[in-house]
């Protein structure tokens, strides 16, 4: 949901273009948020005709938001390469969706037990890599230079780090579905040398920033980058230990393994990435709603001065603290270390979300920035 | 009369603060050109930092009312271009100083 707002923001800004829809946005928020609680109720209650069902509306949600971006990102692909990363991420979010509604189904009556369990990962990894990771990449070669006032790279750059990613992500899909485990890790290993290529533009863009200093928000959307390698490179690892049984890991701490694993992708690289962005979109909103039509005027703040960027920092480094001990603590077995680290991460997503939402709270009435 | 005019309408519109950068729009580099067409009558050629930038429109008004409000300036032309496309380079020295500074 958070991806798909800001997207509608961003496209526009992105594009250059103000897309224009008859169908008010509204419309397909409700459908997507039906579809979400439907699912979750659907999970919670284990129904799987629920789960398929709020799939569906997911599905119809995601279409309907679509629909408006088809012509406008087609007619740019061609020399736009952020156009091209956002369509094909697109595509693969409404395979992904698709793929789900089909587990879903398979949850009511098993046909092939084999391709329920392909069919997750599959799920996981559309949805993971080829929905988000693709989206992030394309729009942060837009979005970074942006916000850090520097030259983006070349089209030259940004299309081998595209090339690279879907090599990874075909290696991926292919040997999923084939069921082999060292051609899936072949894929994460490419997927690894395509996200090389993107840290190399990134450093390049930061080192030629005119704006030295980097903003909170920027800070942990760059650090997000860092978790996500290393998501994918102990992935690989931990895959190379286990079936050379070099530390003869027992079968639950395989799973804890994994599962420290996700924790770091899905909050490393995922939670780290869309924190750091709303830091800097939120207030962009909210600056556009209350001081738009008043640029110029002396008691208008920047978004700099409507952020309390200390606190923001505080809650960026509790929530990091938090991710690091949390995945030590669950890759050791240590529940009562990984509830109170558990806990310590939700505290520095409540100091990020509590100074985002202060800036809405402060600002509401149009009144002047305070210290 | 013609330059103090055009002169004193861009250190005017140097009160005009980009809310993402904070830095005023002429160290910033978006006042491409000012000039007087006829007494009274500018014609101010801008961009934007990026095409489809939010707080475009905003700018641009602003950019017109700030214009507007400098003693003899009686009306206000405000064309956007993106040719040439905005670059960082084409940030004054002072505004690299500034951004430098935060």
């Amino acid at each position: 949901m958070i991806t798909l707002g800001a997207l509608q923001q961003m496209i526009p800004v992105i594009l250059g273009d103000q897309i224009e829809t008859k169908r008010p946005r509204s419309v397909v928020y409700g459908i997507l948020v039906c579809g979400i609680v439907l699912q979750t109720s659907g999970f919670y209650v284990w129904q799987p005709m629920m789960i398929a069902f709020g799939g569906g509306l997911n599905a119809l949600g995601i279409a309907l938001f679509t629909l408006p971006y088809v012509r406008p990102l087609l007619s740019r692909v061609k020399h736009d390469m952020t156009a091209l990363f956002i369509a094909t991420a697109l595509f693969y979010l409404h395979v992904a969706v698709w793929v789900g509604i089909a587990l879903a189904t398979q949850l009511q009556s098993v046909w092939s037990p084999a391709l329920f369990v392909y069919g997750l990962a599959l799920h996981i990894v559309l949805g993971g890599f080829g929905w988000f990771t693709l989206i992030i990449v394309g729009v942060s070669y837009k979005l970074l230079p942006m916000f850090t006032t520097a030259t983006a790279p070349t089209n030259q750059h940004i299309w081998r780090v595209y090339a690279w990613l879907h090599a990874g992500l075909a290696l991926l899909i292919i040997f999923i579905l084939a069921g082999s485990s060292f051609g899936v890790m072949a894929g994460f290993i490419v997927t690894c040398i395509g996200l090389c290529f993107y840290a190399v533009d990134i450093k390049r863009v930061l080192a030629r920033r005119v704006r030295r200093s980097v903003i909170p928000g920027m800070q942990l959307s760059v650090a997000s980058i860092f978790y996500l390698f290393v998501s994918l490179i102990l992935c690989v690892v931990v895959f190379i230990l286990s079936y050379t049984n070099q530390f003869a890991f027992a079968a639950d701490t395989i799973v804890r393994l994994y599962t420290a694993i996700g924790i770091v992708f899905a909050f490393g690289w995922v939670g780290a990435m869309i924190f750091g962005m709303l830091s800097r979109i939120v207030p962009m909103l909210i600056w556009l709603d209350i001081y738009a039509d008043r640029v110029g005027q002396p008691d208008v703040p920047t978004l700099q001065q409507m952020i309390q960027e200390s606190v923001l920092h505080k809650g960026n480094i509790v929530y990091q603290v938090g991710l690091i001990l949390l995945t030590v603590a669950v890759s050791f077995g240590l529940s009562q270390t990984a509830y109170i680290t558990a806990f310590m991460l939700c505290a520095g997503i409540v100091t990020i979300i509590g100074t985002l939402a202060r800036v809405w709270l402060v600002h509401r009435e149009g009144r002047q920035h305070g210290a | 009369m013609v330059h103090n005019l055009v002169e004193l309408t861009f250190e005017a519109l140097k009160h005009v603060i980009d809310p993402e950068l904070h830095l005023n729009i002429v160290d910033l580099g978006l006042i491409y050109d000012i000039e007087q067409t006829t007494p009274g009558h500018l014609h101010i050629t801008m961009t934007l930092t990026t095409p489809g930038c939010p707080v475009g429109s905003a700018i641009q008004h602003a950019v017109k009312a700030t214009a507007l409000q400098v003693p003899g300036v009686e009306d206000v032309h405000v064309t956007l271009t993106f040719q040439p496309p905005w670059t960082p380079d084409m940030i004054s020295e002072e505004g690299r100083n500034q951004l430098n500074a935060f």
